[in-house]
């Protein structure tokens, strides 16, 4: 049996209306900058093959709620209705930083790293610091006094 | 009813202490029966697999059951913070950064020190858990460095310490420019290959449980050497109720197979009760009778009651040096228990710990973090503004041992239910003054930190108006003591007044202590098994006998 958190598994398809909504507040929330490329696309792709019915619901509200897409709209939702606007900010910004495109490209530009942790993990070769003055103390049980409070 | 069989004990719950029990028993000839109500995780069901990993840490890999709302599940209704546990073979283990601490022997005498609101001191000491906790250290493969001057001695860790990135340099310098205590965090992750498990390594993110087998979990410490020795577990087991026979006698536990809804009973001599702070005291309340109607073991009114939690504050530390928060294992570093004893000058009993870790991914830091307070801002900013989060955080927690208060408590919501309608447990949580004292203290502490460290900025959590702390760790509400009137359990988990009935878990811990609560609790539990076969060998399992 399929893992919940597998895409695909709410098999809900998004209105294209929405769908298209999605694609271009990702645009404005990230846009491209020469080395990693606009969220819109990503952003809908990621968003369709995850998103449960119940999601889709909220995400349909918010963005025909907007009305038109622009920047002097979002900042607007930004301020007036805050709970709503970290719907599109949270969708974008997983959706964007959880591709593989995204996280292949900023490996590209040099951060280390590398999208999925496993299962590659992380060669450390160094070992973790050690106190060099050891300070501490405890109480053993037969000491444990009152305290005047 | 489906069926009916026979078995010697029966064991709700298969997390940390359920899961050691149940090993323990089989380990010496008990026929053992293991419930689980959620189902066996396998390695490729992890998040750490795919890229979308913290996405899924927001969802069906969530702490809370409220948001992942899987069918294994159950509500926990009302407020004062976010329950956090996990349904599965494992328990909450699947699901935890593995940080490891023993309690100190004064918090086992914390009602001999101030006994504010419901403190007691614990019927037993550290001394007596002090084999229980080597034993069960070995079985997890815990990692770290023994010889810190705060704990009495210990044994050598079972795996060396483990290695973390640039986060573990910044928490050793800015703790050692204020000359606080600190030390190499204890975890249950095997640092080496351990016992047929991997070593870790170092993917940066445990909580969604480990696919790899490095992190110690109760599956990895009990449950899967168990199988092999023949133990009969039951995945997607809910139980209804701990059914009691005519003289108040916990005879037996039924249970739903939540596969195909068929009814089954278990009969059995002893009914050992594992299903975590909030799950336990969920189950009494659920199998009230004609003979308990205010549910079972609750003649005085204390189930559900002195839940603990520790306080919380969650900080983000921002640097302009990279931290590789995102390698190592997560969370836990590095230590300090420069303000774990009690000091009446802050104005408060109880201590805590500082803790110094790895933070979250991509996706975190640029919604804010460990905290989420300070999203990247979004628009033409956006990259500059990531940049200047990814790679540079340090993830720190303020966690302080809170009082046990009657009123912060588990009762059962009278209007929902899980999936197989048996009712949802409702919380309840308030922080007391002293604790918020506590945490007002550390909040500057940790800004003393930021400061000695090199930080840019800090982001942390309120502790007054918002307060809304993570409940990581359910404690205290079916709690062990020295009598019925205020407590659930005698010494060895043995429930007053219900022959037959053990609880054992987070819910028996008499205090929290300042420290993450899971080494002790298989301590406990291995302890209570040692007593359990003991006194099944000689007669009747009865409170106090």
């Amino acid at each position: 049996m399929q893992h919940p958190s597998r895409p695909g598994y709410y098999r809900c398809v998004l209105d294209a209306d929405v769908r298209t909504a999605i694609r271009d507040i990702a645009d404005l929330m990230i846009p491209g900058n020469g080395s990693l490329p606009p969220a819109g696309e990503i952003v809908a792709q990621f968003t369709e093959k995850r998103v449960s019915p119940d999601e889709a619901t909220l995400l349909s509200r918010v963005v025909r709620g907007l009305g038109s897409i622009d920047t002097d709209s979002l900042r607007a939702l930004e301020a007036g209705f805050p709970e709503d606007f970290s719907v599109l900010r949270f969708w974008t910004y997983q959706g964007y930083y959880g591709s593989p495109i995204v996280a292949g490209l900023m490996q590209l530009g040099g951060s280390e790293y590398h999208g999925a942790p496993q299962p590659l993990g992380y060669a450390l070769d160094r070992d973790a610091p050690t106190p060099s003055e050891t300070r501490g103390t405890f109480i053993p049980t037969s000491e444990v006094k009152r305290v005047q409070f | 009813m489906s069926s009916s069989e026979e078995t010697e004990v029966v064991v709700i719950g298969a997390g940390a202490a359920g899961g050691a029990i149940a090993a323990r028993l089989l380990e010496a000839g008990v026929k053992v029966v293991l419930l689980e109500q959620g189902p066996f995780i396998r390695p490729t069901d992890h998040a750490q697999l795919r890229t979308d990993w913290e996405f899924s840490l927001a969802r069906e890999w969530a702490f809370d059951p409220n948001v992942r709302a899987l069918d294994e599940d159950y509500p926990v209704t009302g407020d004062g913070f976010r329950p956090f546990l996990f349904n599965a073979v494992g328990g909450s283990t699947n699901h935890y950064a593995g940080f490891w601490h023993r309690m100190k022997p004064a918090e086992f005498r914390k009602g001999t020190e101030h006994g504010l609101e419901s403190t007691e001191d614990w019927p037993i000491s550290h001394e007596d858990l002090v084999p229980y906790y080597e034993e069960n250290d070995r079985r997890f493969g815990v990692s770290g460095l023994a010889g810190d001057p705060s704990h009495p001695p210990r044994e050598p860790r079972p795996t060396p310490p483990l290695r973390h990135g640039a986060y573990a340099d910044i928490a050793a310098r800015g703790l050692d420019e204020l000359g606080w205590h600190w030390w190499p965090a204890d975890n249950a992750i095997a640092s080496t290959e351990y016992r047929g498990r991997l070593a870790c390594n170092n993917c940066g993110m445990c909580t969604p449980g480990c696919p790899r087998g490095s992190l110690g979990t109760a599956t990895e410490a009990y449950i899967n050497p168990a199988l092999r020795l023949g133990l009969d577990l039951r995945a997607g087991a809910r139980v209804t109720r701990i059914v009691t026979d005519r003289s108040g006698r916990a005879s037996g536990v039924e249970y739903l197979d939540r596969a195909d809804g068929s009814l089954h009973l278990v009969n059995s001599h002893v009914v050992v009760l594992s299903a975590n702070g909030i799950g336990s005291p969920r189950i009494l309340l659920n199998s009230a009778n004609p003979q308990s109607p205010n549910g079972l073991a609750n003649e005085h009114d204390q189930v559900g009651r002195n839940l603990m939690l520790h306080g919380y504050v969650l900080a983000d530390l921002w640097y302009d040096e990279p931290t590789q928060h995102f390698m190592g294992p997560w969370g836990a570093s590095t230590f300090s228990h420069e303000f774990h004893a009690t000091d009446v000058t802050r104005g408060a009993v109880n201590g805590m710990t500082l803790t110094f870790g790895a933070g979250f991914g991509p996706a975190a830091m640029a919604l804010g973090g460990t905290t989420g307070m300070d999203p990247a801002p979004w628009g033409s900013d956006h990259h500059a503004e990531f940049d200047r989060r990814f790679n540079h955080n340090v993830f720190a927690a303020l966690q302080i041992e809170d009082l046990p208060q009657a009123d912060n408590r588990i009762t059962l919501d009278p209007y929902v239910t899980d999936s197989s309608g048996i009712p949802a447990a409702r919380r309840h949580y308030r922080l007391h003054d002293n604790d918020r004292r506590l945490l007002e203290f550390g909040s500057d502490r940790l800004r003393e930190f930021a400061m000695a460290s090199g930080a840019r900025s800090i982001d942390l959590q309120p502790c007054d108006e918002g307060y809304n702390p993570p409940g990581w760790h359910l404690m205290g509400t079916c709690r062990m003591g020295s009598s019925p009137e205020t407590s659930v359990v005698d010494s060895w988990n043995r429930a007053w007044n219900v022959p037959g009935l053990v609880v054992c878990d987070g819910s028996s811990m008499t205090t929290g202590g300042a420290v993450n609560p899971t080494s002790t609790i298989g301590a406990v539990a291995l302890r209570c098994a040692d007593g359990l076969i003991a006194t099944m060998r000689s007669g009747v399992v009865t409170a106090g006998a």
